[in-house]
């Protein structure tokens, strides 16, 4: 590992734990810590002295989570509350084009819960340091994919009601969906709420 | 002589105001002017400074723009707003205060 790649590291995981909202000021912190590193290591001399300058990633992170946790909560207010209705809605519509009278407040139950785990896993968790890859992903939701459909069969055999497998399998499309419109409202929500809070020039 | 660091973390704003209200100044070159003011006696764990600043930027006392520094490097440097000349006035006159007040009570153990 170079010395480059020891500061990045180090700056990534003070950008992992300080849980900064926005991607532009993520991006924003990130170049600033890069340059710092780039003068205290000329100055200093070494790597290892920059860094012990520095202070632990940590106690230095959660000074950044005091500074961010009024926007931090806003944000998950708004990923989460457009999560919720995201799902809603795909699950309102998928019960319409299934046209399975009564069977939307199970489905809005799962579906809403679907929401909330990954808004919370993506809110406490926090961002990863390095983006997976496509195959990895891909896996992921092939996985949530399969693991739903077999809950679905599971819970309505369990529960004594008939359904197939291509219904199961069906139904678990449903909720991979409800899961896929989460990520991508909450996406959407990060980029939106990103215009919206920065008002100075960077 | 060490210092309390913890101590010298509620100095960060005043710090970073007093260099402010001369000149805008990025990150890296406040930290090293503190260090050549007190002649090296006065030492700040970096990672603090970070923080603050985003702290004071957010609370609209200093703004931060990207510009190359005299070396041709890009870096962000911060200038004081009206509302941080005005605090940092202020702050100047409170420390010049507590400092004479504290001489006087130490003095007096001499």
């Amino acid at each position: 590992m170079t010395e480059h790649d020891r500061v990045v590291a180090f700056v990534e995981d003070v950008l992992a734990r300080a849980r900064v909202p926005t991607r532009r000021e993520r991006e924003d912190l990130r170049r600033e810590l890069l340059t710092h590193f780039d003068d205290a290591t000329r100055a200093r001399g070494s790597i290892d002295a920059a860094f012990a300058e520095f202070g632990l990633a940590d106690e230095v992170a959660s000074r950044f989570r005091i500074v961010y946790r009024v926007q931090r909560l806003l944000a998950h207010t708004l990923r989460i509350a457009a999560g919720l209705v995201g799902s809603l809605a795909v699950a309102v519509a998928i019960e319409l084009a299934a046209s399975r009278p009564g069977a939307f407040r199970g489905m809005a139950g799962l579906a809403s819960g679907i929401v909330v785990i990954l808004v919370l896993w993506r809110e406490l968790v926090g961002r990863r340091l390095r983006r997976p890859t496509a195959t990895a992903r891909a896996a992921c939701w092939l996985a949530g994919f399969l693991t739903l459909a077999a809950w679905e069969y599971g819970i309505h055999h369990y529960a004594g009601i008939p359904i197939g497998v291509l219904r199961a399998a069906a139904t678990g499309g449903g909720f991979v969906a409800v899961a896929a419109s989460t990520v991508i409202i909450m996406a959407g929500a990060d980029r939106a709420f990103s215009a919206l809070v920065q008002s100075h020039e960077v | 002589m060490d210092y309390d660091r913890e101590f010298l973390t509620g100095t960060v704003g005043v710090l970073i105001l007093s260099f402010l209200i001369e000149r805008p100044m990025y990150g890296y070159e406040m930290l090293q002017e503190a260090e050549r003011r007190s002649a090296r006696a006065f030492h700040l764990k970096e990672g603090t400074l970070y923080p603050a600043l985003r702290q004071m930027e957010r609370s609209g006392l200093v703004r931060a723009t990207w510009r190359e520094s005299d070396t041709g490097r890009p870096r962000k440097y911060y200038s004081l707003t009206p509302k941080g000349r005005r605090r940092a006035e202020s702050k100047r006159r409170q420390w010049t205060a507590i400092s004479i007040a504290m001489q006087a009570i130490l003095g007096s153990h001499d």
